[in-house]
């Protein structure tokens, strides 16, 4: 479960988030959409322990994120999965490199973590392309790798920022079966996007933020 | 084991992307490791001829001109009664003498113009085994210099103190350039793995926004160190035998060849090769520990 009370951020002067408040019940998917510079990569952050907010208080599985120490953060990500908009992905490494580290710092069981790996590689059109290092990868394939990293370990929270940019239609349709596959299974799904077409796909609840403040929310 | 897995293939690959400066570490660790190799090998060479020097020890005790057959009885008494002597045997003035002309016959006008006391009664006294060290003896003699009728003793005391001075010395200068060489061995680890936790903080930052604890980032550097010490003391290992073959053989036909040359026995060698792996292991700690980046 993920509740945001009357959080604020500024950067600089400059207001990111203002008063936003938000509630996600456990195993439910929730849509933040919104424009450029809206605040929802902002949003995630914190839900993901990356940023601080100034003011109001951050809950995931009633956990005060406001007041988690600088140590017991790797502890919280680890129960968290996390598509970055910019990828994050260790180029050097394979694509089977990269998310058997994910699995390794989950501590997903090996038995567990082949069983969920065979099978996102094959959700996600990457098996033929499991032993290539990540940089040779194109854009889509890359976000793919992104996705089958942060869902392989079957987090209890995922938070996806902006998870299907360079997707085609077949696999954005791939990806959001597979995100709604782990809602059903427990997994309290966030998604941050601009795109309306893809805040349709799951218009259950819904916030939409404009210049860091809330100007719509549906279930919030 | 899949962290341990992770942790040695990720060492593996840092010291392959990095050839050149690994293999600098490498050898600087081996080198260091072969110096302080060659002067123990050293000291256990040099300390065993001392110890078969010590086993051999004996001290000659000469006694005064003039004492009576009695006098010279409980002499021989008393230093039979200290607990380092295993035996005592007496030699008169006349024995000496004779045996001396036995030796050298051309000296007998020389010694019958010095008299009948031209060399001194003496006692040849070998040590219990527990007493036969450079210590004991030294010991042994400052008791006995004090009693009534002993005129000089003799056991070779200059040249052994002084092998044993050598000996010492050789332990104090090994030690010494052992440590500033395991020193510098730890300051070139640590700066090969300053230079791959650089080349690798992008991988780092991904790591801990996945959720890696400080500990398992950290991993990896510390098998590096281990490695690459691990690695430069199997070398100095090679090295030092290669040295110890090659000098056996070239002094086969020397004087030197009497005394049987020991190599290094195997469970030193096996310390030596724990002891390069802490030194690479201590160099990654020192890395990790000190470089900001590592810190979240």
């Amino acid at each position: 479960m993920i509740k945001l009370f009357h959080v604020y951020k500024t950067f600089d002067d400059r207001t990111v988030l203002d008063d936003v408040s938000l509630q996600v019940e456990k195993g439910n998917i929730c849509c933040i959409v919104g424009p450029n510079g809206a605040g929802k990569s902002t949003l995630l952050k914190m839900m993901f322990c990356q940023e601080q907010a100034d003011r109001g208080q951050v809950m995931i599985n009633s956990q005060n994120l406001t007041r988690v120490h600088r140590r017991e953060v790797p502890s919280v990500r680890r129960r968290m999965g996390f598509v970055f908009e910019d990828l994050q992905l260790m180029g050097r490494k394979s694509v089977l490199e990269n998310i058997t580290l994910a699995l390794t710092i989950a501590g997903t069981s090996k038995k567990r973590g082949q069983h969920n790996m065979d099978r996102v590689l094959t959700t996600l059109e990457l098996g033929s392309r499991k032993h290539e290092q990540t940089s040779e990868l194109s854009a889509g394939e890359q976000q793919r790798v992104c996705i089958a990293r942060a869902v392989v370990s079957d987090p209890l929270v995922l938070l996806a920022d902006e998870p299907t940019a360079s997707l085609d239609a077949t696999l954005t349709a791939a990806v959001f079966d597979l995100f709604r596959g782990m809602s059903a299974r427990g997994t309290t799904v966030v998604i941050a996007t601009q795109k309306q077409d893809v805040a349709d796909q799951f218009p259950q609840h819904r916030l939409v933020l404009n210049q860091g403040r809330v100007v719509n929310a549906i279930n919030p | 084991m899949r962290y341990l897995s992770y942790c040695v293939n990720e060492a593996c690959a840092n010291m392959l992307e990095a050839r050149g400066l690994s293999f600098v570490a490498l050898m600087t660790t081996a080198l260091s490791m072969l110096c302080v190799g060659l002067f123990f090998l050293l000291y256990v060479n040099i300390h065993a001829v001392l110890q078969s020097f010590e086993d051999e020890i004996n001290m000659i005790i000469y006694v005064h001109e003039g004492r009576t057959a009695e006098q010279t009885s409980t002499l021989e008494r008393l230093i039979q009664s200290y607990p380092e002597v295993d035996t005592v045997d007496f030699t008169s003035s006349q024995e000496a003498i004779a045996t001396y002309l036995e030796r050298y016959p051309s000296e007998a006008a020389a010694v019958s113009a010095l008299g009948e006391g031209a060399l001194p009664a003496s006692f040849v006294v070998s040590f219990a085994s527990g007493s036969r060290t450079v210590a004991g003896v030294e010991s042994f003699a400052t008791k006995i210099e004090a009693l009534s009728g002993v005129a000089e003793i003799q056991y070779g005391q200059d040249w052994i103190r002084t092998f044993w001075w050598g000996n010492h010395v050789l332990v104090w200068i090994g030690s010494i350039v052992g440590v500033t060489l395991a020193a510098t061995s730890i300051a070139i680890v640590a700066n090969t793995i300053r230079l791959t936790l650089f080349r690798r903080r992008q991988d780092i930052h991904i790591l801990r926004l996945i959720g890696a604890s400080e500990s398992f980032i950290r991993g990896p550097f510390f098998v590096e160190g281990a490695v690459l010490g691990l690695l430069g003391a199997g070398m100095s290992v090679l090295f030092l035998k290669a040295i110890y073959e090659s000098f056996t053989y070239s002094v086969r036909d020397a004087w030197i060849a009497e005394y049987t040359m020991a190599f290094l026995a195997l469970p030193t060698l096996c310390l030596f090769l724990v002891g390069g792996t802490i030194l690479g292991f201590v160099g990654g700690v020192f890395s990790v520990v000190s470089d900001r980046r590592t810190q979240s």
